[in-house]
This record gives structure tokens, C-alpha cells and sequence, in this order.
């Protein structure tokens, strides 16, 4: 491990006896004792093997089961319309975008990510009714690791694709559901390959530039799991 | 450490042997020969198999399951990923969705499965468990739209078809229903379902499948002159199973 073990130094030592004389006149017994007293927190240390909460082996920091934690929500809940055929971040709340950066932290083969994502739209602004048949939006999950090329946004889990449950014809009846959705994703990945991760974003798109896409509340969440 | 011994009483002129010390010490001596060990850590407080790094194992059981076993839990998953695709207007389906329609394809009125021919990998994963628990989840994409049909006579008319017809995701365990959406009505949505289930030290299966209402399985009689036929599908664009095994 790198250190030399404590060295314990209370042997126990006596005079030896003779006979018709008494021999415990130095007092080597409390001299003993008291020395082991104070030695065993010493002795507690070197003998409890250290290594075996070391991060050498089982990689076990202070929180042993998630090696890293990031999270941010919209905590003021203001709402923000999204649109737009190609992908954009979303960035609007409280605490700031969702596209939220970090130190970076190393993760291994084998180790979790562990990634969920819920919001909510508020339908009423969305104006669904001159928008009939157009109202798909996409929401998607990224993460920014570093495998050995540089820091790079990548996909996670999949392009989900919603829409507000309007039907699908030019005419007939519709269904432009009013009122709150929350919709909710959680992405797990497994990395076959060595690097760091040093961000976590969401990013929308609508599927027609006429069609917003309200977003209000959300909330986002990064655990890398390595125990 | 508690430091203790007994008390020798002697009168003048007496030995003191040194087994009288020995004696004393030997409780003290032994914690340094080796059960110093068992003392501070329970000797079940770590073994070899804590001190592993995690094993990432991939397609062990020819559903492109990704798995992570580690020293208290373990994960998996397996995911559908397509290529996404604009839609133009009033259409439903990008060219790589999942669709399936229930009068051509023969759907069960019950739980489906995913046609793995299309749906190759995201609707199943296969690990070897741990007595313990299951937690998990499934994060999918899918939809279901209203129809339209007419009908002839006198005077003709048009209805909107399956309007109020339900879907639902359900999630089974080595057979057993541990998860199910609920009732889910018109629309397209990300559903992120959990479930549970105790699970034993097994080979296990987790298999998403889906059920469709078909407001004529009532009548066994579809409308037969359709202006819009999305009543009939059922729409799958994305899906991802995962598990947690947390050991007993």
C-alpha cells in the first residue's frame, strides 16, 4: 500500500523471579498495559486491512454504489416554447439550461449510467387546433464523454417522438387533449470502453415549425453506478 | 480493548510467576495473532467476490441483453433504436416505425408480442439473477390514432373509429406480469413504466408486450370502407428494457 505497517512496540517484558524475592517491584505490569492502551487505536489501523477499502480494488469511494451524481430541475416552473425541424437544447429554468456541465468523471467498463428525464407540456398554448396532424415533437437525451478523441455529445437510449393526441386525418373529428402531460424517460447504458463524462443535455425538435412545443417543469438526472 | 485483569493477592515473601502476567495478557495477545481481524471486521464484512471490478457481459443469450454484474447488484438492458424520420402531414409512420395492423397481421385481443423480426433487439432481456430483488423499468414510444370509416345507404355516413379503444404495455418475468401502463388512449407517447418482483438465483426472461383494443372484436365485423385507416395500427418507434438485480 505504499507505507511501511506501524511497528508495535509493547512487548511484554518482566524481570524474571527469585526466589523469596519479589519481583513486580518496577511496575512492569502497568507499564505493559498502559502502553497497549495506548497503542490500540494504532493496532485497530494496521490491522484492519486497509486495502480492502481501498479504491485499488473495488473502486469504493465515499458514496460506494454511485460514483457520480448530477442532477438540476426547473425549480422557478416557467415554461418556454420549442420549435424548429432540427435539434435544439433545451434551455430555459430556473437553474439554469438542461445542458448541464461538470467535472470530469472517470468511469470504467462495466460501469451504469443511469439517466432519467421527465417534463411536462401545457397543451393550451400549443395551438393544436390550426396545427391538426402536425404536432409531433421529439425529445432526446445526450451525454458528453470523452473516450480518448475529446469531448463529444452523445446520444442516449433513443429519439423519442410524442405528440399531443390529435388524429391523423385532414378531416373528421380531434382529440387535442387540453390540459398538463408529463412524459418521463429513463436510459440506462453500459459502457464497453474507458473514458470520462463531463455533461448531461436535452434536446427537442418539432416535426413543423407552425407547432410549438411548450415546455414547462422538468427534470433531469445523471447517476454513474460502479458497485 | 478493553483493559482489564485480575487482581493477584500475595503476601510478603511470595512469587510472582510470570504466568500470573501471562495469563493476563494472553486475552490481549491473542486479538494481535490474527483475530484482531475478526474483531473490527466481520468476518462476512467482505469476501472475494466484493473486491471484483464490474463485468460488463454483451449478447450472452442472443438478445443483444447488455449486462454489468458487480459485487451487490446487477444490470441489463436492451434497446430499439431506429432511425427516426420527418412525417408529412397527417401521416402517422416513419418508414422504420414498428406498425402492425390488426386485420392483416392476426393480433390476439390480449397480450402481443413484438414481432422480433422487426423488433430485434429492446423487447427482451435474458441475464442469469440473483436472489434478491428486480427493479426496472421500460422507457417506449408508442402510439395509437383515431380512424375514420363510411358507410353507404341512404343517407350515407361517416364515423370516427376507435376513438375510445385502449392500449396498454405490459411487462412479464419468466411469464409473470410484474408491470403494466394502465389504460392509454389516443395519441403518441414516451411511457416510462417501472416495475418489481422478488426473483430467485435463476436464468431470467423480461419480454415487453402490448395490447390493443379493436372496438370490433365486439362485433367481429371491422368497417370494411375505411377513409382513414389508422384506427387498425398499432404504432411502436423506440424502446428500452432495463433491470436492476439487487442481491439478497
Amino acid at each position: 500500500m505504499g507505507e511501511e505497517p506501524v511497528q508495535m512496540s509493547n512487548n511484554l517484558i518482566y524481570t524474571n523471579g527469585q526466589a523469596g524475592q519479589p519481583s513486580n517491584a518496577n511496575n512492569e505490569t502497568d507499564n505493559f498495559f498502559n502502553q497497549l492502551a495506548t497503542d490500540s487505536g494504532q493496532i485497530d489501523q494496521s490491522n484492519t486491512r486497509t486495502e480492502w477499502v481501498s479504491t485499488r480494488h473495488i473502486d469504493w469511494q465515499d458514496k460506494p454504489l454511485i460514483k457520480m451524481y448530477a442532477h438540476r430541475d426547473n425549480s422557478n416552473h416557467s415554461s418556454n416554447n420549442y420549435n424548429g425541424t432540427t435539434y435544439q437544447t433545451v434551455t430555459h429554468g430556473g437553474s439554469g439550461s438542461t445542458e448541464l456541465t461538470f467535472t470530469a468523471v472517470p468511469f470504467r467498463v462495466g460501469d451504469v449510467f443511469r439517466y432519467h428525464f421527465n417534463f411536462r407540456t401545457n397543451p393550451s398554448n400549443n395551438d393544436l387546433g390550426a396545427n391538426k396532424g402536425r404536432d409531433y415533437f421529439w425529445v432526446k437525451a445526450q451525454i458528453q464523454i470523452d473516450t480518448g478523441g475529446g469531448a463529444t455529445w452523445t446520444d442516449l437510449g433513443f429519439d423519442t417522438r410524442n405528440s399531443f393526441g390529435t388524429h391523423r386525418a385532414a378531416a373528421g373529428s380531434d382529440y387535442p387533449c387540453a390540459g398538463y402531460r408529463m412524459y418521463g424517460m429513463t436510459f440506462i447504458h453500459i459502457p464497453g470502453y474507458t473514458g470520462t463524462v463531463t455533461g448531461m443535455r436535452v434536446q427537442v425538435r418539432t416535426e413543423h415549425n407552425s407547432m410549438n412545443l411548450n415546455m414547462e417543469n422538468w427534470n433531469q438526472q445523471l447517476k454513474v453506478v460502479g458497485a | 480493548m478493553a483493559r482489564s485483569w485480575t487482581k493477584e493477592c500475595f503476601k510478603d515473601g511470595d512469587q510472582f510467576k510470570a504466568d500470573h502476567f501471562n495469563r493476563d495478557a494472553d486475552g490481549i495477545a491473542q486479538q494481535f495473532n490474527g483475530q484482531l481481524d475478526q474483531n473490527n471486521m466481520p468476518l462476512n464484512g467482505c469476501h472475494s467476490e466484493q473486491l471484483k471490478v464490474p463485468q460488463r457481459v454483451s449478447n450472452a443469450f442472443g438478445v443483444n441483453t447488455v449486462s454489468s454484474y458487480m459485487p451487490t447488484q446487477s444490470y441489463h438492458y436492451a434497446q430499439w433504436r431506429i432511425t427516426n424520420t420527418n412525417t408529412t402531414d397527417y401521416n402517422v409512420d416513419p418508414a422504420s416505425i414498428y406498425a402492425t395492423n390488426w386485420e392483416e397481421d392476426n393480433w390476439d385481443p390480449f397480450w402481443n408480442l413484438f414481432d422480433y423480426s422487426v423488433v430485434t433487439q429492446g423487447s427482451r432481456i435474458r441475464f442469469e439473477s440473483k436472489e434478491g430483488m428486480i427493479i426496472g423499468g421500460v422507457t417506449i414510444n408508442v402510439e395509437q390514432r383515431t380512424g375514420r370509416a363510411r358507410g353507404g345507404g341512404d343517407p350515407g355516413w361517416t364515423k370516427n373509429t376507435s376513438a375510445y379503444d385502449a392500449m396498454e404495455i405490459g411487462i412479464f418475468c419468466n411469464g409473470v406480469l410484474i408491470g403494466r401502463s394502465g389504460k392509454i388512449y389516443t395519441g403518441a407517447y414516451c411511457l416510462d413504466i417501472p416495475f418489481s418482483t422478488p426473483i430467485g438465483t435463476q436464468y431470467t426472461e423480461i419480454v415487453v408486450k402490448w395490447f390493443r383494443d379493436q372496438e370490433s372484436f365486439i362485433d367481429g365485423d371491422p368497417w370494411h370502407t375505411l377513409e382513414v385507416d389508422h384506427g387498425l395500427y398499432f404504432y411502436m418507434s423506440g424502446m428500452l428494457l432495463w433491470a436492476r438485480n439487487q442481491y439478497r
